[in-house]
């Protein structure tokens, strides 16, 4: 894992936003993967001099206003969510794509469980049987994501 | 360019453990603070959210291009439906026109009436043109976002409706957009009456397409296809205005209360425009209605 530069994590995070935002039909609205808790957690992983904990809470202000969320629901997630990778990050970088794929499906799953927590306790409509999907996406979507970030990273390798 | 670049991978000289921890808790803290303030006094925050809301206007914007590149193909369209769609939206206007012209009479009556029975209920109520911009990006809410603001002069608990019946209304107002719930979302309820005899209850969202009411006895008056209106008991919605249709009763026996289902009138998966009622306008008259002419401006519409 290469470090991302400034600004391929911009695009790559404004691009998510958007994707994020981007009105869809409910049959696929109900499995839209979290790609911004997925952008964070590479940029975690491979550049975390520049993205953590900070980046988690301020990118969790800006999904809770895109979700008329209570401000601090996704932030406190997210913040957590950069926490783990942190940690996690000697021990992930031994791994491929795909082996890190199914190590991070956990904090995928534990990203909505905190979600879904959060939200009972702030009174919103839940109803948890479908929202384990959203999780299985993003977990799949992470080789591609890698895949992704390499490609862009490739001109770099060159001029140096 | 300089060969050595900083290496992420190297191991810190000084462990970033503690420090991390530290930073940790601290956002926690934050958030849960947030939280807290958010759930207690709602206002207080909106500063904030207005901002982030401004920042990501770009976002939005582009996030919604697809559905403005649909709107622009629909512009294209054949000469013959636009001219067809005309006659009939002609011939549309003279009925309506016709019935208005009924309605006047109707309403001096009306108002005669009102007046013996010392009532100041308001029959029309101004109303503001808004569109919807998106529906919720979360499944589990029903809810939408419009395209006008604070600036437009949009305020919390603003009631919207559609041509055939009350919508939703205004949670989230931002300078340039709001957000409103719709009546089918699991936390609304809306005050209704049947309007064949006056019967009130509440109509609960149910999270789909369809409104319960679940507190109605089993001996009450009512039936298959009975409208209901808005009774605007709860202070939120004007009365008056239709809610839905009765769908289906069904009473298990055994059971102190039917269990009933209702369709929203107002059309809420089809169309974008919608109506904000504006409570502190004026009401125009029917006579305006019919001759926007008569006094201009009373109609208000932010177009």
């Amino acid at each position: 894992m290469a470090s991302v530069g400034w600004i391929g994590a911009l695009t790559a995070l404004f691009a998510a936003l958007i994707l994020t935002a981007l009105p869809l039909p409910q049959a696929l609205a109900i499995g839209r993967p979290a790609l911004v808790p997925l952008i964070l957690a590479y940029l975690c992983l491979s550049t975390p001099r520049r993205f953590g904990i900070f980046w988690g809470f301020s990118l969790g202000l800006v999904l809770d206003v895109t979700h008329s969320t209570a401000l601090g629901q996704h932030a406190l997630a997210l913040s957590l969510l950069a926490y783990l990778l942190l940690k996690l990050r000697d021990t992930l970088q031994l791994f491929g794509a795909f082996q890190q794929m199914l190590v991070l499906a956990p904090l995928w799953a534990g990203y909505q469980g905190l979600l879904l927590w959060l939200d009972s306790h702030v009174g919103q409509s839940i109803e948890p049987d479908w929202r384990w999907i959203p999780a299985a996406s993003t977990a799949l979507l992470w080789p591609l994501i890698c895949g992704y970030f390499a490609l862009v990273d490739r001109p770099q390798h060159h001029s140096v | 360019m300089s060969g050595y670049q900083f290496d992420d991978n190297a191991k810190p000289i000084f462990s970033r453990g503690p420090l991390l921890v530290l930073k940790l808790a601290l956002v926690c803290i934050l958030s849960a603070g947030l939280m807290f303030l958010g759930a207690k006094e709602s206002r207080s925050l909106d500063p904030l959210r207005d901002g982030i809301a401004l920042a990501l206007t770009p976002v939005l914007w582009i996030s919604d291009m697809p559905r403005q590149l649909n709107d622009l193909t629909d512009h294209v369209r054949s000469r013959e439906s636009l001219l067809a769609e005309n006659s009939t939206l002609q011939h549309e206007h003279l009925r309506l026109n016709a019935r208005l012209q009924r309605l006047v009479t109707l309403e001096e009556e009306n108002r005669r009436m009102r007046a013996m029975l010392a009532s100041s209920r308001e029959i029309h109520n101004a109303v503001m043109l808004a569109e919807i911009q998106s529906t919720s990006l979360d499944p589990y809410q029903q809810r939408i976002r419009i395209n006008r603001g604070k600036i437009d002069g949009v305020f919390d608990g603003q009631a919207l409706i559609d041509a055939h019946g009350i919508m939703g209304q205004i949670i989230e107002v931002t300078p340039y957009s709001s957000t409103a719930v719709l009546i089918t979302d699991e936390s609304q309820g809306v005050p209704v009456e049947v309007n064949r005899n006056g019967l009130r209850t509440v109509a609960h969202g149910s999270g789909s397409m369809q409104l319960d009411l679940p507190f109605l006895p089993a001996n009450s008056d009512i039936q298959k296809g009975d409208l209901l209106v808005s009774s605007g008991l709860g202070g939120k919605y004007p009365p008056g205005y239709p809610v839905a249709y009765v769908d289906s009763i069904e009473h298990h026996p055994g059971e102190h209360f039917l269990k009933i289902k209702a369709t929203p009138a107002a059309q809420i998966l089809h169309g974008r425009e919608i109506l904000l009622v504006r409570r502190d306008a004026a009401t125009p008259t029917t006579a305006q209605l019919i001759d926007p002419t008569a006094e201009p401006g009373r109609v208000a519409s932010a177009d």
